[in-house]
């Protein structure tokens, strides 16, 4: 089995694409890339790129602890809001996939934000690109992933964005799948023009964790000294 | 203490070996351990070998042409790493140079478009291109 659909023309701003190919070997998962192409109705955008959040789900329920060099995954996580399945409820344990690794919370005004865009991190230029829209010009935006492991079981959920250069939504889709006892189960799918409340309140929770421009936390510009005459 | 442990990463000036560094040859020799839940073809040898640029592609021939296809995978990973580095990615931020990300697939084509799944004469032939570019680097 493997996850292989495109939304055709199911949402309004273009079209989303998945193509995950199931492995079941001595690492089993599921590889392969996730792509959307703006149709000639959506908004221009100079940059269409995918912003991915993720849950990783033990086999008894419990959330996957990340520890070591990937340990701020851990406080990136959204807490549960409201009540689970009504609308704007967030469900817990999602996070921005990125490498936390590689970056460090921003501590003045002036340092650049930190980046909640998947090929900011794993670029895989030789299997993914950046898109965009300028009117005719019309570029798709891709990720390449492989979420996978050898000698568990865990269950993935993802909720896959493609975004542009002012945080406008183009399209999404949700998918998932099991590895139990090296096989996969459980994939599924499904395309969505809007983000779920649980994929913002991700995106809130890293632009909070790093201080991101526009977040609670944002480091302020320093104070200008008045002038005395 | 090990002098191993802190020793230089750049290469002995004295002999022509371009993979006699210890610290890249333990790396390269952890290149499968510890892999991502969420990213199987990283791994934190993966990481580090891509930190140390275009140095490190004589010691991965060996692992591009392993006989294991993750392994393989895994060394496609540090090579394209250790190429973003060297055409101004930056993890976190993305492509610092607006040229970097076209460079790096223009070398990536020239050089055969490696491919950790691809049939193996193509694979030879790419990383045999790969050398030819290191030792121009190195020089």
């Amino acid at each position: 089995m493997s996850i292989k659909e495109s939304s055709k023309d199911s949402l309004k701003a273009g079209e989303m694409e998945i193509d995950m190919t199931s492995i079941e070997a001595a690492k089993s998962g599921e590889k392969g890339t996730i792509k959307f192409t703006p149709n000639a109705k959506a908004k221009d955008t100079t940059k269409l790129r995918m912003v991915q959040v993720v849950r990783d789900v033990q086999e008894d329920g419990t959330d996957y602890k990340w520890t070591g060099s990937q340990a701020r995954l851990e406080d990136v996580k959204t807490q549960e809001k409201g009540k689970a399945g009504e609308a704007g409820s967030v469900d817990k344990g999602w996070m921005v996939d990125h490498n936390p690794a590689a970056v460090t919370p921003r501590s003045k005004a002036s340092d650049p934000a930190v980046s909640t865009a998947y090929r900011d991190y794993w670029p895989n230029s030789s299997v993914s690109q950046d898109g965009h829209k300028n009117g005719k010009d019309i570029q798709h935006c891709s990720l390449w992933d492989f979420p996978g492991i050898s000698g568990g079981n865990l269950t993935w959920r993802f909720e896959t964005a493609a975004q542009g250069a002012d945080g406008t939504t183009y399209g999404t889709v949700k998918w998932g799948f099991t590895v139990k006892d090296s096989k996969v189960i459980n994939e599924s799918h499904s395309f969505h023009d809007n983000p779920s409340a649980t994929f913002n309140a991700a995106v809130d929770k890293f632009n909070d964790v790093y201080h991101n421009p526009g977040s609670p936390s944002a480091p302020k510009p320093a104070a200008t000294p008045e002038k005395k005459d | 203490m090990s002098n191993h442990a802190a020793g230089p990463t750049t290469n002995d000036p004295t002999t022509n070996d371009p993979t006699n560094d210890p610290t890249i040859k333990a790396l390269v020799a952890r290149i499968d351990q510890d892999a991502d839940p969420n990213h199987a073809d990283l791994t934190p040898a993966v990481e580090q070998l891509g930190e140390l640029g275009p140095k490190v592609i004589p010691y991965l021939s060996d692992t591009l042409n392993a006989k294991d296809e993750l392994t393989r995978l895994h060394a496609q990973r540090a090579l394209e790493r250790a190429l973003e580095r060297h055409f101004g990615f930056v993890p976190g931020q993305g492509w610092t140079k607006p040229d970097g990300e076209a460079r790096f697939r223009t070398l990536w084509i020239k050089n055969g478009n490696y491919d950790a799944d691809g049939a193996e004469p193509a694979r030879e032939a790419s990383i045999k291109a790969w050398l030819t570019w290191s030792s121009t680097q190195r020089s």
